[in-house]
């Protein structure tokens, strides 16, 4: 008989669960993703994905490292300008490209956080703040590489070869695949000793300092992968919309939206920023389509609101309601209080 | 010639850098009694010249719309702290953060709802004018603007220096244990500052209407800009704020000129960034701060 506190080994395993859980969910993105018809229905999937990607990005330096970084909207734009000037000035697949894109944004990030992850909560919010604000004043300026304020637009021609799809699903199911890669990265960098130093660092600094964690490389780390994975979704966006310039793919509300959904969703959860993002993305996307024009600020008032009401209230997010509904209903169920689960 | 334009906009930037100065006073107090960062500072800005410009509207002179104003958002302040601001206070970062945050992005939604984002700009009979002293010119209202925020901001001083709320105040910000020990109620004291560093938003933002249009998001420029003289000046030092907000004037002026319009922010984000990694007490600030965080 095997005793309740010792892991399962073999197929019933956590890992092996884990693993058939991804490709369950994966296989099920993919068939859904194929499944949708209609053109609006298919863009509305791509901004969720693509935002779950982005959020689940942000999540890692600031869910899993807990380091509210506010300036990943500089990560996104390199990754945006990066792919598409190399396609538009030197003819380079956008392929290859977004890896251009992730890699400069890496070693961006590497230079930032060095100088400035030593500072703490707000501190490090408004330093990634105003950087992400210089990068954008740095594009609106240099106009000679990055278009200025006219941007950069990407002319149409269906050729796979070169990111260009004539079916938009075929955008949706790269967004998928990019959301996918980040909760692998996710869940890897959670496991093990990094996954240990992350949530020892995240509790107490110093305490995970005197026991030995090299506490700002971990940090660091979980910066760089974000940064980089932020930045093929910058890509990814160009890429789809053919046209970016500073405030769309610069601007300091994407900074804001990535780690609104991720802290609505459930912080340094992994499902969280999906949820969060499925949350926001559609709410908005419907709130648009009711109210439209003049209206159109109205959803930002309800991200705003939602933001409060959620950090006064739900701090867990969405999926921390979840867990409490899901314990709730379990105790009703079997009438008497089970052991926490530690999920 | 050079030294007369160099003069000029030197003047034109300490002029600018009392409203800066008055702005940041009111974030510096906010970080360094009730100890958090409200990054909704620069949007109680915009909505305090959004409420001088309907008050012009309605015929009244912003500069006697200014006390108005001043002592409405005082009441907002305390409002928004007892309402929203006091849940967070022993929360984690993140929750301050975002709440703060979250009142920024529900405050410039709301004012692109309500009015739009046309430029709202108030000209008065002064608007253009301009009064020289020696061989530098400054415009009246600048010059207006200049007077009153230093007059405040020391009248301000005074206040925490010699009055017993104002060494409440000070007390709280230097140890709120103790303070709490002594007697002095604590959340009082976090309501009343709070509504005191808003109160200070809400009459830049008035002093600032006559020279600048107001529209939504105007409020993320001064916000930005009160974190650089904060940061500057050092988090929660007085001085460090009125001296930071002047430099940071100054500063933006010549860069304007010298360099080019469209990258003075870049200037002074760009000197944000060197003194959080060079020197991030600021000059005149708690040593470390930053490193321990700003808990008390």
């Amino acid at each position: 008989m095997r005793d309740p506190g010792e892991p399962r080994r073999g197929l019933g395993s956590d890992r092996a669960v884990a693993l058939w859980g991804l490709l369950v969910a994966a296989v099920a993105l993919y068939a859904g993703a194929l499944a949708i018809r209609h053109d609006y229905y298919v863009d509305m999937a791509f901004h969720v994905m693509l935002w779950a990607a982005l959020a689940g990005a942000w999540n890692i330096v600031g869910g899993l490292a807990g380091q509210l970084a506010l300036g990943h909207a500089a990560f996104f734009g390199i990754g945006a300008y990066a792919s598409t000037l190399l396609l538009v000035r030197a003819g380079i697949s956008p392929w290859l490209g977004m890896f251009v894109g992730a890699a400069v944004a890496a070693v961006v990030a590497l230079g930032l956080g060095g100088a400035t992850l030593r500072l703490k909560g707000p501190f490090f919010a408004m330093t990634t703040a105003a950087f992400a604000e210089l990068i954008r004043i740095a594009a609106v300026n240099w106009d000679s590489l990055t278009g200025g304020t006219r941007g950069l637009w990407i002319p149409w021609e269906p050729n796979p070869w070169h990111f260009a799809f004539r079916d938009r699903r075929s955008y949706l199911l790269v967004a998928v695949t990019l959301t996918l890669v980040v909760v692998v990265a996710t869940a890897l960098l959670s496991r093990g000793a990094l996954g240990f130093a992350l949530r020892s660092l995240k509790d107490d600094e110093d305490a995970a300092r005197s026991i030995g964690v090299q506490v700002t490389r971990v940090k660091l780390i979980s910066f760089v992968v974000s940064a980089a994975l932020t930045a093929l979704g910058g890509a990814l966006y160009a890429e789809y919309l053919l046209s970016i310039d500073p405030p769309s793919v610069l601007g300091f509300d994407l900074s804001i939206q990535m780690a609104l959904m991720a802290v609505i969703g459930g912080v340094g959860t992994l499902a969280g920023p999906l949820l969060g993002a499925f949350a926001v993305v559609t709410t908005s996307h419907l709130l648009r389509g009711w109210l439209g024009g003049h209206y159109g600020a109205l959803h930002l008032l309800i991200y705003g609101a939602l933001l409060i009401v959620f950090m006064l209230f739900l701090p867990a997010g969405l999926v921390g309601l979840l867990r409490t509904a899901r314990q709730r209903l379990g105790r009703r169920r079997r009438g008497r209080v089970m052991p926490e689960a530690s999920t | 010639m050079t030294i007369a334009v160099f003069g000029q906009l030197v003047i034109a930037g300490i002029l600018l850098g009392g409203v800066y100065a008055l702005l940041s006073v009111g974030l510096t107090l906010i970080f360094g009694v009730v100890r958090i960062v409200n990054f909704a500072h620069g949007d109680f800005v915009m909505l305090a010249m959004y409420a001088t410009y309907f008050l012009w509207v309605l015929n009244l002179d912003p500069y006697l719309a200014a006390p108005l104003v001043t002592a409405a958002f005082f009441l907002f302040g305390m409002a928004v702290e007892r309402l929203v601001i006091r849940r967070t206070l022993t929360a984690p970062h993140l929750v301050q953060v975002f709440v703060t945050l979250g009142l920024s992005v529900v405050f410039v939604s709301f004012a692109h709802l309500a009015w739009s984002a046309d430029f709202r700009i108030v000209r008065t009979a002064y608007s253009a004018a301009v009064v020289a002293l020696g061989p530098i010119r400054v415009t009246v209202v600048g010059l207006v603007a200049f007077l009153v925020a230093m007059a405040t901001s020391g009248l301000l001083f005074l206040f925490l220096r010699k009055t017993q709320i104002g060494a409440a105040i000070r007390a709280t910000a230097q140890d709120r244990q103790t303070a709490a020990v002594m007697g002095i109620e604590v959340p009082r004291v976090y309501n009343l500052t709070f509504g005191l560093g808003i109160a200070c938003a809400g009459l830049a933002g008035a002093l600032l209407v006559p020279m600048y249009p107001a529209f939504p998001s105007v409020g993320l420029g001064y916000a930005l800009i009160a974190f650089v003289v904060v940061i500057l000046g050092g988090l929660g030092s007085f001085p460090g704020a009125i001296i930071g907000g002047l430099l940071v004037g100054v500063i933006e002026m010549l860069s304007g000129f010298y360099l080019a319009p469209s990258l003075k922010e870049a200037a002074y984000f760009a000197l944000f960034i060197g003194v959080l990694v060079l020197r991030p007490a600021g000059l005149l600030g708690i040593r470390g701060s930053e490193l321990t965080g700003i808990e008390p």
